[in-house]
């Protein structure tokens, strides 16, 4: 008699609560939104929300290597060549299964060819500035359905326009978000205010010097993760022999740039230069140094370290920077280019690379990069350096203090916020 | 009223008039000491609020002399406006300096000051402007002399340090600083809720009161924070910057102790009115127990000494008769049965007597009276002692109908026994009139004499038990007190009215029935 009764005591408490309200994180933005789509980039803010209703064949693992995400395995085929097996479950959201013809047009809009072979696919790259790897994990796939893109990841888009985005999740978790709303502000400041107002709950890629705002605010929870990219000091090749750009990276890859530029808001970065002094080199004209405003203060810091040899410090707009990196008129450039994951080095230093905007050649450097050798090739870079590594500045978010797991992504921001759990 | 419930009422009586003086000084004294919290709770916010305001000045002038020294420095340096841009490295706080003169285009110039200052300050005066919010924390921007002609050296100041400053003030577990400008706009906020207001410019309900201090010196020590809190703040006024600093505290907090006092106070009297009630109430109950055992024992004392004395009378004159009986004498035997006759007639009365004080009235049983026809009864009935002692009986009724609800028994022997003792009392050739009569819904029995009337130091303890004075040898003073407690029985209550030699009235006043049905 008793022992029915416990059963049924025992189901009454481990069933889901009815009508548990849903939890929506709303999450503050400064820019504009727009549709959220498999090839949104970076400058409209509904990028963020792409990982949530897109997958990519593959991601980039918490130590910078390749797993796979819609796969469910990969391997190494060749030079340029991936061997792909597809998740035998996967479904878009409408329920369709994921195709073979769904994958090609996906991979192609970044270059990718694909071929079956089997029960697997073969993806390879033409071109070896663009490695097969990280343009796998860049390409989201999808399904067009008229003018919609369908995509396989946990959310569905419910509502966008430039002022908002709302997510919903295609099957609801208990303990998990259920809603996600990116809410647009015209400014950095206003999505910070509102943040600290009570209107989001979540505010990316907050910047260190606003953290001691949210002092004693116990609604809301700092979280950091190591950062993508390095702030360096870009070295004009034409202008610069080898042996001054080995000795300006002894003298600029230092502690005292970092935390006069930084403060301690920015880890150093791993790269060394070498521990002797090189020799030193003879005096010439003052090095002039360009940056966009929000790096002046790096500027001054590098321009301090020279001493003497420090010269101008020219601050310009992004379109004037890129202008004058572009045309060679620069000494040496302050500059964050994306150093992680350590692929993303090949996009950035092989000859020809669409992101190596020094021109920047060395053989041993684009072998080392060919054969996956990260070590090697960042022994190359210290021999023949295109540029002085300080410091990799960590990306830190302000959440709502009921998410019990929030941990920013290895790769992209937000990537993990599918799987964060909500505190009932 | 049982003994358990007369020691309640004692106990209660005694703890409220010990109790509630106490506590009601209590209260009047913790409302003083929640005033006087109230001021201290001020003052010691006010004074957090001029400390505040004071490293906050000292802080301002400590960046506008830094800002001097430097001006007189590198300003008439030739790379001056180089040497300044570095200086931006070593004092993040002055921001970027600028190196001005008039060929300055105006984007280059400091964009909170007017054009009438830049043109005072390449005069060679030092001017500043009002503070404003820059990016997240406030700002102001001031130029300086820089010791050449026609040029100035002019900061940004970076008011974070006041913005910190404000933020590192707690006061308690949950009170802040805040600070504001001429107008009421909050600069810093020690509340992270607040803290958005500093950025989108809102006012927070301190504004109105900021603004007032500003313009006139004062502002209200008790108002609604945030949320419609009801706070205590002290303020202090920065008059060469125009702000006001403001640190306060929820009423609720600063006032905890009082509050807290209060709580104690009415708990501590509620338990000692429960610890009272409790304890003295079994306090009462025993001394009552031993009261009421004391009685008894008097009673049964006065009993057994009326008994002893009356049947010690009674015996004797039996004893008489036995020697009378004795002497077999045919001419006593007339005089014996008559003495045995009146003896027994005199025992018989008194185990009647006895009897009356076994009969408990019940007033589920009691029944419709009419009093015209009760006293007529009853004086019928006393007639015959009347004419043995030559005292006239009358029974006088009333004009209408007169109900009570009783035992007719028992107001029988009640009324008999008030009308047996005044024919006793009267004279030969007296009279003793019973009359009834209705007053304010009350039944009024009365049985008056003319005869020697009743000591006034007797008529308190008239009805008191065995205090009969009269030790005929027929009564052991059972008869008032019993005719009392038939009386209170029926909800009524028993007077006497005497005066020596003139007679006495004795009126039994019983609740009247408007009709005689049984209900």
């Amino acid at each position: 008699m008793l022992r029915p009764l416990l059963v049924l005591i025992c189901l009454a408490a481990c069933r889901p609560a009815r009508n548990a309200p849903l939890f929506t994180l709303r999450v503050a933005v400064s820019g504009s939104l727009d549709r959220v789509g498999p090839e949104t980039t970076t400058p409209n803010r509904s990028a963020l929300a792409q990982d949530w209703v897109y997958e990519p064949l593959a991601r980039v693992g918490e130590a910078g290597e390749i797993v796979p995400a819609l796969a469910s395995k990969l391997e190494v085929a060749g030079p340029r060549e991936l061997r792909v097996w597809l998740r035998a479950e996967a479904r878009f959201s409408d329920g369709a299964p994921l195709t073979f013809e769904d994958v090609a047009t996906s991979l192609a809009r970044n270059q990718l060819r694909v071929r079956r072979d089997g029960e697997s696919l073969l993806v390879d790259s033409d071109d070896p500035a663009l490695p097969t790897e990280l343009l796998l994990a860049r390409s989201l796939i999808f399904r067009r359905a008229g003018e919609r893109f369908i995509g396989t990841g946990a959310f569905v888009v419910e509502e966008e326009d430039q002022s908002h985005v709302l997510l919903s999740r295609r099957q609801r978790q208990p303990g998990r978000i259920d809603r996600v709303r990116l809410q647009a502000y015209p400014l950095p400041k206003d999505a910070f205010a509102h943040t600290l107002k009570g209107d989001a709950d979540l505010l990316p890629e907050t910047e260190s010097r606003w953290l001691e705002f949210f002092e004693g605010v116990p609604r809301l929870r700092t979280i950091r993760a190591p950062g993508t990219h390095a702030n360096v000091v870009a070295f004009n090749l034409r202008r610069l022999s080898r042996a001054e750009r080995v000795a300006l990276v002894h003298e600029l890859a230092s502690d005292k740039v970092r935390k006069l530029a930084f403060g301690d808001s920015c880890p150093p970065q791993l790269q060394r230069p070498a521990s002797e002094p090189p020799e030193p080199v003879p005096a010439r004209q003052p090095l002039g140094i360009v940056a966009l405003p929000a790096f002046e203060r790096f500027a001054l810091a590098i321009r301090r370290a020279l001493g003497e040899r420090g010269g101008d410090v020219r601050l310009a707009d992004l379109q004037g920077y890129f202008a004058m990196v572009k045309n060679g008129d620069f000494d040496m450039a302050a500059a964050a280019p994306l150093i992680w994951p350590p692929v993303m080095s090949v996009l950035v230093w092989r000859t020809g690379a669409p992101s190596n905007v020094l021109g920047y050649s060395n053989p041993r450097v684009d072998a080392a990069l060919d054969a996956r050798d990260w070590p090697g090739a960042q022994r190359a870079l210290d021999a023949d350096p295109p540029a002085a590594f300080v410091c990799t500045t960590d990306r830190i978010a302000v959440v709502d203090a009921r998410i019990k797991n929030p941990q920013l992504g290895p790769y992209d921001l937000l990537e993990t916020l599918p799987q964060w759990e909500v505190a009932q | 009223m049982n003994r358990h419930a007369i020691a309640l009422r004692l106990a209660a009586l005694v703890a409220l008039s010990g109790l509630l003086p106490i506590v009601l000084l209590a209260a009047v004294g913790l409302q003083i000491l929640r005033r006087r919290g109230e001021q201290a709770s001020t003052e010691a916010l006010t004074a957090i609020a001029a400390q505040a305001s004071a490293r906050i000045g000292m802080y301002i002038d400590q960046q506008r002399e830094t800002l001097r020294a430097l001006a007189m420095a590198v300003g008439s340096e030739p790379d001056a406006a180089r040497r300044l841009a570095d200086v931006t490295l070593d004092v993040p706080s002055l921001g970027r300096l600028r190196f001005i003169d008039p060929q300055t285009p105006a984007q280059s110039l400091p964009p909170a000051l007017r054009p009438e200052q830049i043109a005072r300050a390449l005069a060679g005066t030092e001017v500043a402007s009002e503070t404003y919010i820059r990016e997240l924390s406030p700002a102001m921007d001031v130029c300086v002399p820089s010791g050449r002609p026609a040029h100035a050296v002019c900061a940004t100041l970076d008011l974070l340090e006041l913005q910190r400053q404000v933020q590192r003030i707690r006061v308690g577990q949950s009170g802040y600083a805040l600070a504001f400008d001429r107008t009421g706009r909050l600069l810093a906020a020690g509340a992270g809720t607040l803290r958005a207001a500093v950025l989108s410019g809102e006012p927070v309900p301190e504004s109105a009161a900021a603004a007032q201090l500003a313009r006139s010196g004062a502002a209200p020590s008790r108002l609604a924070g945030e949320g419609g809190a009801d706070v205590l703040a002290g303020w202090s006024f920065l008059p060469d910057l125009g702000w006001s600093i403001a640190v306060e505290q929820p009423a609720d907090e600063a006032l905890r102790g009082a509050r807290e006092a209060l709580v104690v106070l009415g708990l501590g009297a509620l338990a000692a009115l429960v610890i009272s009630l409790l304890a003295g109430s079994a306090i009462a109950g025993r001394m009552l127990a031993a009261l009421e055992a004391e009685a008894r024992w008097r009673t049964a004392g006065r009993i057994a000494s009326g008994l002893s004395h009356d049947l010690g009378h009674r015996l004797a004159i039996l004893n008489q008769i036995e020697q009378l009986a004795a002497t077999n004498d045919p001419d006593y035997m007339p005089r014996i049965r008559d003495s045995l006759a009146s003896e027994v007639e005199t025992l018989r009365k008194f185990v009647a007597d006895f009897a009356d004080l076994t009969r408990v009235p019940k007033p589920d049983e009691f029944m419709p009276v009419e009093l015209n026809a009760f006293v007529q009864s009853v004086g019928a009935t006393a007639e015959p002692q009347g004419q043995s002692a030559r005292v006239a009986v009358e029974a006088a009724t009333a004009p209408e109908e007169i109900w009570v609800r009783g035992d007719r028994y028992l107001l029988e022997r009640a009324t008999l026994n008030l009308v047996y003792n005044a024919i006793e009392a009267s004279p030969p050739g007296g009279r003793v009139r019973l009359s009834v009569r209705k007053e304010n819904g009350r039944a009024l029995l009365t049985v008056e004499d003319r005869g020697q009337g009743i000591a006034q130091d007797r008529l308190e303890t008239l009805f008191d038990s065995f205090t009969s004075t009269k030790r005929t040898g027929v009564h052991v003073g059972m008869g008032l007190p019993n005719v009392r407690r038939i009386v209170l029985a029926h909800g009524g209550e028993v007077s006497v009215k005497s005066r020596t030699g003139q007679g006495s009235e004795f009126t039994l006043a019983l609740p009247a029935h408007s009709s005689s049905s049984s209900s």
